[in-house]
């Protein structure tokens, strides 16, 4: 029985994520459609449609597992189970999204002068990282992923106040992006040559990334709340 | 059990208190880089603070409407405690619509009015400065005029008014030195020459003394000795006829009366040639000169009224600058016969009796092609004057200057007139100050000009979904508020505390939500036919609050019943 509750919540999750990646990489692709016919013409649509599509996708997984944490919370009262949950659906998904690249990026095109500027970076480090070598792909999606599922601890701020985490939750997505596209600029890199340490810009985002990990995992176990685990209201 | 009141209407009182607050402060901390004048300096941070307002109202209700209903002990579902927040937050949204509809474009305007007029002001003082530098009085006078408009108090201005007044006199004393000096001498005549003609005089003073006509006799007998002096009768003459003259003559004051009346008469000469200009200066100078005369009071006025049609006066000019500056102006009218006329603008002002321009172009195509450039110019019905004129300094005078050879003339005839001029003004500006009732009516008349009219329809778009966004962010709110609610309610002082604070979070997703908002205006503008516009975006905001009350239910936890 307490299997199949777990399952249940499991399939819940992944239903809940996956239905949320959906709407919101549609959502995002026919927003910026929209603003590229709006500048370049309605023909231009064709030519940057498969690119941008794909190109939504790191933003969709974010927006996805955002939504998610609220389910998590409310489903797991252990925080490794439900860090385990979030990990494994936030790779999935972006492994399937670089998988989609991998084999079939030509089909969808690599137009990406739609995107906003701030979003232009992470796109194109999506495309770069999903037709790298096998291990810059799990190593970069990887630590993309779980710098996602890292942020659960941000929804949990205050047990006493679990609107906090709310009202964070959107600004926390948004800031993961960008955090995420200064770790793909320059500077970022930098950093690492400064230190000596010579890597490639693939693995300085990484190693980045896991460090924002590891940072968020501490954050959670030293402040956030320990994640409700029963549905309280409704 | 008693159900607690949701406290919607003091939450959200108490955050727009706390964003006026705040919005002031940054504008006080922000005045320093924005290079208003210390004149507009309260006026500006205070509509700064009401702007501030205005932008975040749509997260103060969210904020507001989440705080009720998370301490309202509501367990009748979604339906019922919306209801509860609903009221409440229907009349603020009102509230907030009307103020945002109504008020905040006037804010808006008036602000930019403030930065605009700061910046023309640093603008013309540099203007003047430099021109000062280079001995162009003219324009340093000109811009000086601007600087008067704007803040005649500042001390930058007082200081530059003075070298600047102190150059005008100087040049002008200069240039009447030069004027005398220029005059070219007489033509040498022999000694004979002028015996000759001195006697001729002389017979004719004689005679005329003869005849009793001692104002003759004595000119006479001047210009005799003028021309030959060494004839000892002739001076004689002189004198004994002016001896004449001081026992029989007038006096003193009655000689001061003929030489006014023969300026007046000067004045009046030019005045029915239509010299109104020439006329004007004689008159304004006797009017320094002699107090309450009343030909003079009589002739300044007409002559003043007939320079109105060739001319018009910088202080009008000052004047309606000094209470409307609506910066850079164009617009293009494309009449039946196929010519197009285009006027630009460094500068606009609205008044109620003209329309007022700073350095104009105006160009005309068609058979007679004009192209002419103005300093100052006022539109009038549809009458443009292309001549200012200083009316405590009428010598100095802004002519047009026609680059084409068809055109000539003070005054130009328009196919616009001063009301077209206002409207496209209006239109032309920030969409964001467009008054609600001229942006409703005025898209088709910004597409007659030649105006872009996708940013009026975006921004009519923008105005329209302010109530719907309101009521779409408290329905979330209420869905939020009740989702997750607190293990144990928070105090007053809690809630009040943390509430700036969720706002703060609140306005980065509503700002994406916006642009996103703006985006589809924008799809609707450019892909739809105006008359479809509008009901399209409004059926468009209807559906997203329809979606916004299932998902508000979704998010709270129960299906709407």
């Amino acid at each position: 029985m307490v299997q199949f509750c777990q399952m249940k919540s499991l399939l819940a999750i992944v239903f809940r994520f996956l239905i949320t990646f959906i709407v919101a990489d549609l959502c995002l692709t026919m927003a910026w459609i929209i603003g590229a016919a709006l500048d370049h013409g309605l023909d231009s649509v064709r030519l940057v449609l498969g690119g941008v599509l794909v190109s939504a996708m790191p933003a969709s997984v974010v927006a996805a597992i955002f939504i998610s944490f609220f389910l998590v919370n409310r489903l797991y009262s252990s925080r490794i189970a439900g860090y385990a949950v979030l990990a494994a659906v936030s790779a999935a998904a972006a492994a399937g999204a670089g998988l989609l690249v991998r084999f079939f990026g030509a089909a969808f095109g690599s137009d990406v002068s739609a995107l906003p500027s701030l979003y232009k970076p992470v796109a194109e480090w999506f495309r770069r990282v999903s037709v790298a070598s096998w291990a810059e792909f799990s190593l970069g999606l990887g630590t993309f992923a779980l710098m996602n599922a890292a942020c659960w601890s941000l929804t949990r701020l205050s047990r006493n106040r679990p609107l906090f985490g709310a009202f964070v939750a959107p600004g926390a997505a948004l800031a993961a992006l960008y955090l995420f596209s200064i770790y793909l600029s320059g500077p970022a890199d930098a950093v690492f040559r400064l230190a000596g340490i010579d890597l490639s810009r693939t693995m300085t985002t990484s190693a980045l990334a896991t460090c924002t990990t590891l940072g968020l995992v501490l954050f959670d176990a030293l402040f956030a709340m320990k994640p409700a685990g029963a549905p309280r209201h409704g | 059990m008693a159900e607690r009141k949701p406290a919607y209407m003091a939450v959200a009182l108490a955050l727009f208190a706390m964003a006026f607050a705040i919005g002031f402060l940054i504008a006080l901390a922000s005045i320093g880089h924005s290079g208003v004048l210390f004149r507009f300096a309260v006026s500006w941070e205070s509509i700064k603070a009401a702007l501030a307002i205005a932008g975040w109202a749509p997260a103060i209700l969210l904020v507001a409407s989440a705080l009720a209903m998370e301490s309202s002990e509501a367990h009748d579902g979604f339906t019922g405690a919306a209801a509860q927040v609903l009221a409440p937050a229907l009349i603020l949204a009102a509230l907030v619509s009307i103020f945002y509809l109504l008020v905040v474009p006037a804010l808006a305007e008036r602000k930019t009015r403030y930065e605009n007029k700061s910046q023309l002001f640093v603008d013309s003082l540099r203007g003047a400065e430099e021109a000062l530098q280079t001995g162009s009085l003219e324009v340093a006078a000109r811009d000086m005029l601007a600087c008067a408009a704007i803040d005649a108090l500042d001390e930058r201005y007082v200081e530059l008014n003075e070298r600047v007044q102190k150059s005008l006199v100087v040049a002008k004393a200069a240039k009447a030195d030069k004027a005398a000096s220029s005059k070219p001498p007489a033509p040498s005549r022999t000694e004979d020459d002028d015996w000759a003609e001195a006697n001729r005089f002389y017979l004719e003073a004689l005679r005329a003394r003869a005849e009793g006509r001692l104002f003759d006799a004595h000119y006479l007998a001047k210009r005799s000795a003028a021309i030959y002096s060494k004839r000892p009768e002739v001076r004689r003459l002189v004198n004994e006829t002016w001896n004449d003259l001081q026992r029989l003559g007038p006096s003193a004051e009655q000689r001061g009366e003929a030489a006014l009346y023969k300026r007046k008469l000067e004045g009046y000469e030019r005045f029915q040639e239509g010299d109104f200009l020439t006329a004007y200066r004689i008159y304004s100078e006797l009017a320094s000169e002699v107090g309450g005369d009343a030909d003079i009071a009589a002739y300044l006025k007409r002559s003043a009224e007939g320079l109105s049609t060739i001319a018009f006066f910088t202080e009008e000019d000052v004047r309606a600058f000094s209470r409307f500056d609506g910066g850079s102006f164009k617009i293009s009218v494309t009449s039946l016969d196929g010519s197009v006329a285009i006027l630009t603008a460094s500068r606009i002002a609205i008044a109620d009796e003209a329309v007022y321009f700073r350095n104009i172009l105006y160009t005309r195509t068609g058979s007679e092609p004009v192209r002419v450039r103005a300093p100052f110019a006022r539109l009038h019905g549809d009458t443009l004057l292309l001549r200012a004129v200083d009316r405590d300094h009428p010598d100095m005078v802004w002519e047009p200057t026609y680059e084409t050879a068809a055109g000539s003339g003070f005054a130009l005839r328009l196919p616009f007139n001063q009301e077209d001029a206002a409207r496209v003004h209006w239109l032309s500006g920030a969409p964001s100050d467009i008054p609600i009732n001229l942006l409703a009516t005025g898209i088709e008349d910004a597409r007659r000009y030649g105006l872009k009219t996708e940013p009026l329809q975006v921004e009519l778009a923008g105005r329209m979904a302010y109530p719907f966004a309101v009521l779409i962010l408290a329905l979330l709110g209420a869905g939020l508020g009740i989702r997750f609610k607190p293990t144990v309610p928070p105090s007053t002082a809690t809630k009040y505390l943390t509430a700036p604070i969720f706002v703060a979070l609140a306005i980065a997703p509503i700002q994406m939500v916006e642009d996103a908002g703006h985006l589809a205006a924008r799809a609707m503008a450019t892909w739809l036919s105006p008359a479809l516009f509008i009901p399209a975006w409004l059926g468009f905001l209807g559906a997203c609050v329809v979606i916004s009350l299932f998902v508000s239910a979704r998010i709270a936890g129960r299906s709407v019943r």
